[in-house]
């Protein structure tokens, strides 16, 4: 993957994207802390706006990026298959989004009661509910996802804001490609639900 | 609304707006955290015939040559010693399927690390590991596949390699049976290793990708595929024995063998129970429309941990005759997280959640509470040796919780997020998403040399 001149795309980014980007890398993996800097500053847009997208909080977002990053510079040094450098950064970020939610998960639970909920609302019908047309979709949408298991969002905003092929957020998930649709129709469901309990 | 406008709809809400950047000061911040970072490097044991990538030498001053040469000859004594653990081998030791044995209750003999612990030793993969993709251990050597589809096999005592293959795509977990490690993969191939030198003994082609473990009994490997199917192989040829048996649905998880019974678990809520020698269905239990999670037979009860589609209703264990079919009993997670089969003993099943708990189910009362709780989600099974029960968290620590006391007796942080783990030999193994195996040791070590 990693051809000359080829360019790292915004979303579904898995190689190195350039020769240059290759040689810090390189420079990166043996100690060259400027190198990883330079490697890492025309990336760190997308790495906060993903890690944003999935915490849904600037401050969190920071915190995750910082981390990850950190542990990147740590470990760049072990990481063999380099032409996957971007999709394994992925994979860090997506896995300090999680532990900073999970860890938040036992101060401030904000989770779906399914038990008081009436209906499956599975129908994806998301702009007829007369109790809240003052409120506009997308904002139920964000209070809904906020309602979600960390993996949950994660995968959510892998798929639809990040655009990723299924076969590599199986890899950043850790799961196989089965379990990441099944784990992708699972997530569309939760979001339904989770938008029934907000539209009362 | 179309499912395409739908899609937009989610993207737009979720995609963060136009003018969200990263603060202008982070990339200083992390510059800082940078500088203050010493990197990891990779250990020089862990490259030698590891042939996995370009190797790496550290920069060794002519001076330092005696140095070499002193850890060549300790090398060789390793070595020496992990040939001569390897011609007397511990059997009772051995690690040779998911979950632990066939009946996957995640009970081994051990022996458990002795107090204090500490890393042994952590050695570099080729790729990131996965939850189904549990270390085995065999005659002093330890397996691991990870997700870019290379096995390698390392020694148990240095942690060095010994040989590595692929040419099965990415796969779910081998299994080890007669000499052979077989692994079978995305491609729809299966291969089998000869788990001593690496070399390929054969090689099939089954038609669909698997993704799950295999399994073995006697003569015979279980190969769960995406077609729906488990196909079983002659473990000598790899040849088909039998038409493949139908579970229903994807099978993405080991099925769970025990007393001439196989227990396929299939996506959408399929178990269904196959006679080992003939293939002949015995009977299919629906547990309704949902994910299934791996299997485990033990006293003649099947348990499984089963959940609807999301937010419909908390995961659940359930228990199910083995002989029958019949349910037994359920029990409900207090929340809707993901469940697992942590480990089954004669009274108690352990299920891990990704709430991040330990939950013990007593089977007798089918009462269930909070056994422990780790400081993250626990997607993987868990171990049972010598009244320990071994737990890997996503806070990335490895825990060994006191069956008695339910007690942290020792934790141990890894490099990556630690999944399934394997404890033979007073070691426990460990792989992470971050491509790492950790061998766990303690005062009890490795066997004593014969």
């Amino acid at each position: 993957m990693s051809q000359a001149g080829m360019l790292t795309g915004r979303t579904g980014a898995e190689s190195v994207g350039t020769v240059g980007d290759a040689r810090l890398l390189e420079r990166a993996a043996a100690g060259d802390a400027d190198a990883f800097d330079a490697l890492l500053g025309p990336r760190l847009d997308r790495l906060y706006r993903m890690a944003v997208a999935i915490t849904r909080n600037e401050a969190d977002a920071r915190d995750a990026v910082q981390e990850a990053c950190v542990l990147a510079w740590r470990e760049v040094p072990r990481l063999r298959d380099r032409d996957r450098f971007d999709a394994w950064l992925s994979q860090i970020l997506v896995n300090a989004c999680r532990s900073l939610l999970r860890r938040q998960r036992r101060v401030r639970v904000r989770e779906i009661d399914v038990d008081t909920m009436a209906g499956d609302g599975g129908d994806g019908s998301y702009a007829t509910h007369a109790a809240h047309e003052d409120v506009p979709e997308t904002d139920l949408i964000q209070r809904a996802f906020e309602r979600l298991d960390p993996a949950v969002r994660s995968l959510l905003v892998l798929h639809y804001v990040e655009e990723r092929p299924l076969a590599e957020i199986g890899r950043i998930m850790g799961s196989p490609v089965g379990t990441i649709k099944w784990r992708l129709s699972n997530a569309r469901r939760a979001l339904d639900r989770a938008l029934e309990v907000e539209r009362r | 609304m179309t499912a395409q406008d739908r899609s937009m709809l989610i993207k737009a809400a979720l995609t963060p707006a136009r003018e969200v950047r990263a603060p202008i000061d982070l990339a200083g911040e992390i510059r800082l955290a940078v500088g203050a970072t010493p990197q990891r490097r990779p250990a020089l044991g862990g490259r030698v015939g590891a042939g996995l990538g370009a190797p790496w030498l550290p920069g060794v001053a002519p001076r330092l040559a005696w140095a070499v040469v002193v850890v060549a000859l300790a090398l060789a004594a390793l070595v020496a010693l992990a040939v001569a653990s390897r011609l007397n081998p511990a059997p009772s030791n051995d690690i040779l399927s998911y979950h632990g044995n066939p009946a996957q209750t995640g009970v081994v003999p051990g022996p458990a690390p002795v107090e204090p612990v500490s890393t042994a030793w952590q050695k570099d993969l080729n790729g990131s590991v996965t939850a189904l993709q549990m270390p085995l251990v065999y005659a002093g050597t330890v397996y691991q596949l990870d997700g870019h589809g290379t096995l390698t096999a390392f020694d148990e005592a240095t942690g060095g390699v010994l040989w590595h293959g692929s040419g099965f795509g990415t796969a779910g977990g081998p299994v080890i049976s007669g000499g052979l490690i077989v692994v079978a993969g995305s491609t729809g191939t299966v291969v089998a290793f000869d788990a001593t030198t690496g070399q390929q003994r054969w090689r099939r082609e089954i038609g669909a990708p698997t993704l799950a473990p295999l399994a073995a009994s006697g003569e015979r490997i279980f190969v769960g595929s995406e077609d729906g199917t488990v196909h079983i192989l002659d473990r000598a040829s790899g040849t088909q024995t039998g038409s493949p048996l139908a579970a229903g649905g994807p099978v993405e998880r080991s099925p769970a063998i025990a007393d001439g019974v196989a227990y396929v678990a299939a996506f959408g809520g399929h178990l269904t129970a196959f006679d080992v020698e003939t293939g002949v269905q015995r009977w299919r239990a629906e547990l309704g429309d949902g994910e299934i999670a791996t299997p485990a037979v033990a006293d003649g009860t099947v348990y499984v941990a089963w959940g609807a589609p999301a937010g419909t209703a908390p995961y659940e264990v359930v228990a199910v005759d083995a002989a029958t079919g019949t349910e037994r009993w359920r029990w409900a997670t207090p929340d809707h997280h993901r469940l697992f089969l942590g480990a089954v003993t004669d009274a108690t099943v352990y299920a891990v959640s990704e709430d991040g708990n330990v939950y013990a189910i007593d089977i007798a009362t089918h009462a269930g509470r909070l056994f422990f709780a780790t400081g993250g989600p626990i997607e993987s099974p868990a171990t049972i040796v010598d009244g320990q029960l071994f737990v890997s968290s996503g806070d990335r620590t490895v825990y060994a919780l006191d069956l008695t006391t339910g007690t942290a007796r020792w934790t141990m942080p890894v490099t990556g997020i630690p999944f399934t783990p394997a404890v033979s030999g007073g070691r426990v193994f460990v792989g992470t998403d971050l491509g790492k195996l950790v061998a766990i040791g303690g005062g009890g070590g490795m066997p004593a040399s014969p």
